[in-house]
């Protein structure tokens, strides 16, 4: 080949040079193409670079005014904290002013009241000249009288001029009785014009209420007004710690072994409508209830309602022509299908007390549960559940001077929690899902939804006026003023008591009627004379009947009562036989 | 005193002592008894229509035990409704029901009432008025048929 190659035309041999020049630096533009382009393509990969420089470099600058903003805005709110500091300074140092000022007034006024107090003691004293208060004559009741002796007659033994001659007389809410004066309502008069004043006697319908009584409700809704048991908060412990301590009051006052005894409820006719309800639940048809032909309807309505569900017979003791229970005929009542027996302590119509004790044994015997209705029963003496040994006690807040609304029904604690539930709701429940419920044992099992609280709170400060007054107090007034109208009214022609003829069997109401008049002609008289007396059946007609009466008018008297307001009791009575004789 | 003078007046006292037309009648047409579950009182008030009780109502009567207030108005009635068609004793009865209950003073002329007007004074009374009413609701009940009426159920 190389031979071949000496031969050939030198020309060839530079041209073919220069061909391999020409395309070494065709390779050497290829490369410097390629160069350039990574260039072009380093240069764009800048450029986007700076570009994303250029774009968070903008971000930072809206970042930083944003933060320039907030800056501004947290200098704008110290500056508004400031202000509200110093206006709070201000008004601190303001009621400081004002706190000042009151003690000043405060001081100023116990400066008044000594300046009063030693002006009165003046005036006791002037110049040995007595003013004197003679006890007889406040007696009256209503007004202060003021007397003074005649001048120059110092001696004690001077005689006394008149109120008239003396420092005149004073409208002054005193009584000579104690007891009175702690009932503000008995000082009030009724009906038209100036009225007449208050004869109350119809106690066994409601009590009245003392001032200490009034007051514990007003406080609790003044000072301590909350929900019980659910708020954290000081008001609701406050209040709950009022509700029960109330519970447990009661339930000392009445003897029962335990709080969870005390159910609070509505009144007597809701006490017995739970049981009736609940225990009921436990009676088969064929069942039979012994009650009493002296019921209240409270204590026969809810039987008949309950039997009449369960297909039970209620039986009934039969009444004598005294008004008391015939024992032979209630204890023939019971059979092997008595389940319960319910009776009255007291009978509200006639005032008879019922031999509880006696009537307990014989139901006890045929193995009964035993209610009984103490409506009237613990308006006239103490309570003692444990000595009257039943299964259910239950009474009204009304009747015992407590307020209306609130009652007890007191029961066996097993026998309680063994019950189901009467009404369902909150704050008797355990626990509660969508298809089913668990309930907390009494007494919160039947107290459902928010409770009368300030009734509760009231009764049990109508039990600590009891205690204070005393039972032995209440019950020898009572006494005194139904043996001294019971006189009184045999006095009257053509009117006749019912009930027991001794008062000894019976408490302090006095059902009778009169010849000449019906019953609520007798009571409206009274009332244009101020005495308030019930007429009518007294929600007791099966007795009514039994007596073969539409009704009767009844006076019924609580410890507070007074001889006088016997006297104008017997006084209107005159006044009906005037009418109508 | 006033007052109660107005509910006792000579006229409400002689019918109560002396009732017009108490007792049952025989024959009698149409009858039913009132009610008062308040006080417990009874009424029953016999009609005699022997037309029949949409016609003529020749005599009116009662039984019962009730207080003054309750038998004079029972008594008035009687007198009140007897010898008169039907719709005239329905008006006197709506008239009667008007004046012990409304709150208005008695219209116009108390004379055309008769004894009616003496129950007026029943009004300063309320617990009394359905003392009063009970017989003309009786009455009411008797002449639609009803057999019986309370002053509970009005």
């Amino acid at each position: 080949m190389a031979g071949q190659s000496a031969s050939v035309d030198p020309r060839i041999g530079v041209e073919s040079a220069l061909f391999g020049i020409e395309s070494q630096l065709f390779g050497i533009e290829r490369r410097l193409i390629g160069l350039e382009r990574r260039l072009i393509g380093m240069e764009s990969r800048l450029f986007g670079m700076e570009s994303r420089l250029i774009g968070m470099e903008s971000g930072l600058f809206g970042m930083e005014s944003r933060l320039i903003g907030m800056e501004s805005r947290l200098i704008g709110m110290e500056s508004g904290l400031i202000g509200m500091e110093r206006r709070l300074i201000g008004m601190e140092s303001g009621l400081i002013g004002m706190e000042s000022g009151l003690s000043d007034m405060e001081s100023g006024l116990f400066g008044m009241e000594s300046g009063l107090f030693g002006m009165e003691r003046r005036l006791i004293a002037v110049d040995g000249r007595l003013i004197e208060v003679p006890w007889q004559w406040l007696r009256g009741g209503g007004r202060l009288m003021l007397a003074t002796r005649a001048p120059g007659q110092i001696a004690p033994e001077a005689p006394l001029r008149s109120p008239e001659d003396g420092l005149g007389s004073y409208p002054f809410p005193v009584s000579d009785d104690p007891i009175r004066a702690d009932f503000p309502i008995l000082s009030r008069t009724v009906g038209a014009g100036a009225g007449k004043p208050l004869a109350y006697l119809d106690n066994a319908a409601t009590a009245q209420k003392p001032r200490s009584v009034i007051d514990a409700v007003t406080r609790f809704y003044e000072h301590e007004n909350a929900n019980i048991h659910r708020g954290v908060h000081y008001l609701s412990m406050h209040a709950t710690d009022a509700y029960d301590g109330a519970r447990e009051r009661i339930a000392r006052a009445i003897g029962a072994a335990h709080p969870a005894e005390v159910i609070f409820v509505r009144g007597t006719t809701e006490a017995i409508n739970l049981v009736a309800s609940s225990l009921g639940q436990r009676f088969e048809a064929g069942d039979e209830i012994v009650l009493t032909g002296m019921e209240h309807h409270a204590n026969l309505v809810p039987w008949q309602l309950l039997a009449e569900r369960r297909g039970l017979t209620l039986r009934f003791a039969a009444v004598t022509d005294s008004g008391e229970i015939d024992l032979d005929d209630f204890r023939s009542q019971f059979t092997a299908r008595t389940r319960l027996a319910a009776f009255t302590q007291v009978s509200n119509a006639l005032g008879t007390i019922n031999p509880v004790a006696e009537m307990m044994a014989i139901a006890r015997e045929r193995g009964a549960y035993v209610l009984i209705d103490g409506a009237q029963g613990a308006a006239h003496g103490p309570v003692d559940v444990g000595a009257l040994g039943a299964d259910f006690y239950a009474f009204s807040g009304h009747k015992v001077v407590g307020p209306d609304g609130i009652g007890v029904l007191w029961g066996r604690r097993a026998l309680l929690d063994s019950m189901p539930p009467y009404q369902g709701g909150g704050d008797m429940i355990e626990r509660v899902t969508l298809t089913g419920s668990t309930f907390r044992s009494s007494p919160e099992r039947f107290e459902a939804g928010t409770p009368n609280i300030s009734g509760a709170i009231g009764l049990g400060a109508a039990f600590d006026y009891l205690a204070r007054i005393g039972w032995e107090t209440i019950e020898a007034r009572e006494r005194d003023l139904l043996d001294y109208a019971t006189a009184r009214l045999t006095e009257i022609e053509g009117l006749r008591i019912l009930g027991p003829a001794s008062t000894a069997a019976k408490v302090s109401v006095i059902s009778f009627v009169m010849d000449s008049a019906h019953p609520h002609d007798i009571g409206t008289i009274l009332d244009t004379e101020g005495v308030a007396i019930r007429a009518g059946h007294h929600c007791a007609q099966p007795l009514m009947e039994r007596f073969r009466i539409a009704g009767t008018a009844r006076a019924s008297i609580a410890f507070y009562n007074n001889r006088d307001d016997i006297d104008r009791l017997i006084a209107g009575l005159h006044k009906v036989k005037r009418f109508f004789g | 005193m006033d007052d109660l003078d107005d509910l006792y007046q000579e006229i409400i006292l002689s019918h109560n002592k002396r009732p017009r037309n108490e007792g049952p009648l025989d024959p009698c047409d149409c009858q039913a008894e009132g009610y008062n579950p308040l006080c417990g009182d009874k009424i029953r008030v016999y009609v005699r229509a022997p037309g029949g009780c949409d016609g003529l109502i020749e005599a009116v009567s009662f039984t019962g035990e009730g207080c003054a207030i309750s038998r004079a108005s029972a008594s008035i009635m009687t007198d009140a409704v007897k010898n008169r068609p039907r719709a005239e004793v329905d008006a006197r009865i709506a008239e009667a029901l008007h004046l012990l209950t409304s709150r208005d003073e008695p219209a116009g002329d108390l004379m055309t009432l008769g004894d009616l007007a003496a129950l007026a004074g029943v009004r300063k009374f309320p617990p009394r008025v359905k003392c009063a009413t009970l017989a003309w609701h009786t009455l009411e009940s008797a002449l639609k048929g009803e057999g019986s009426a309370s002053t509970e159920r009005e």
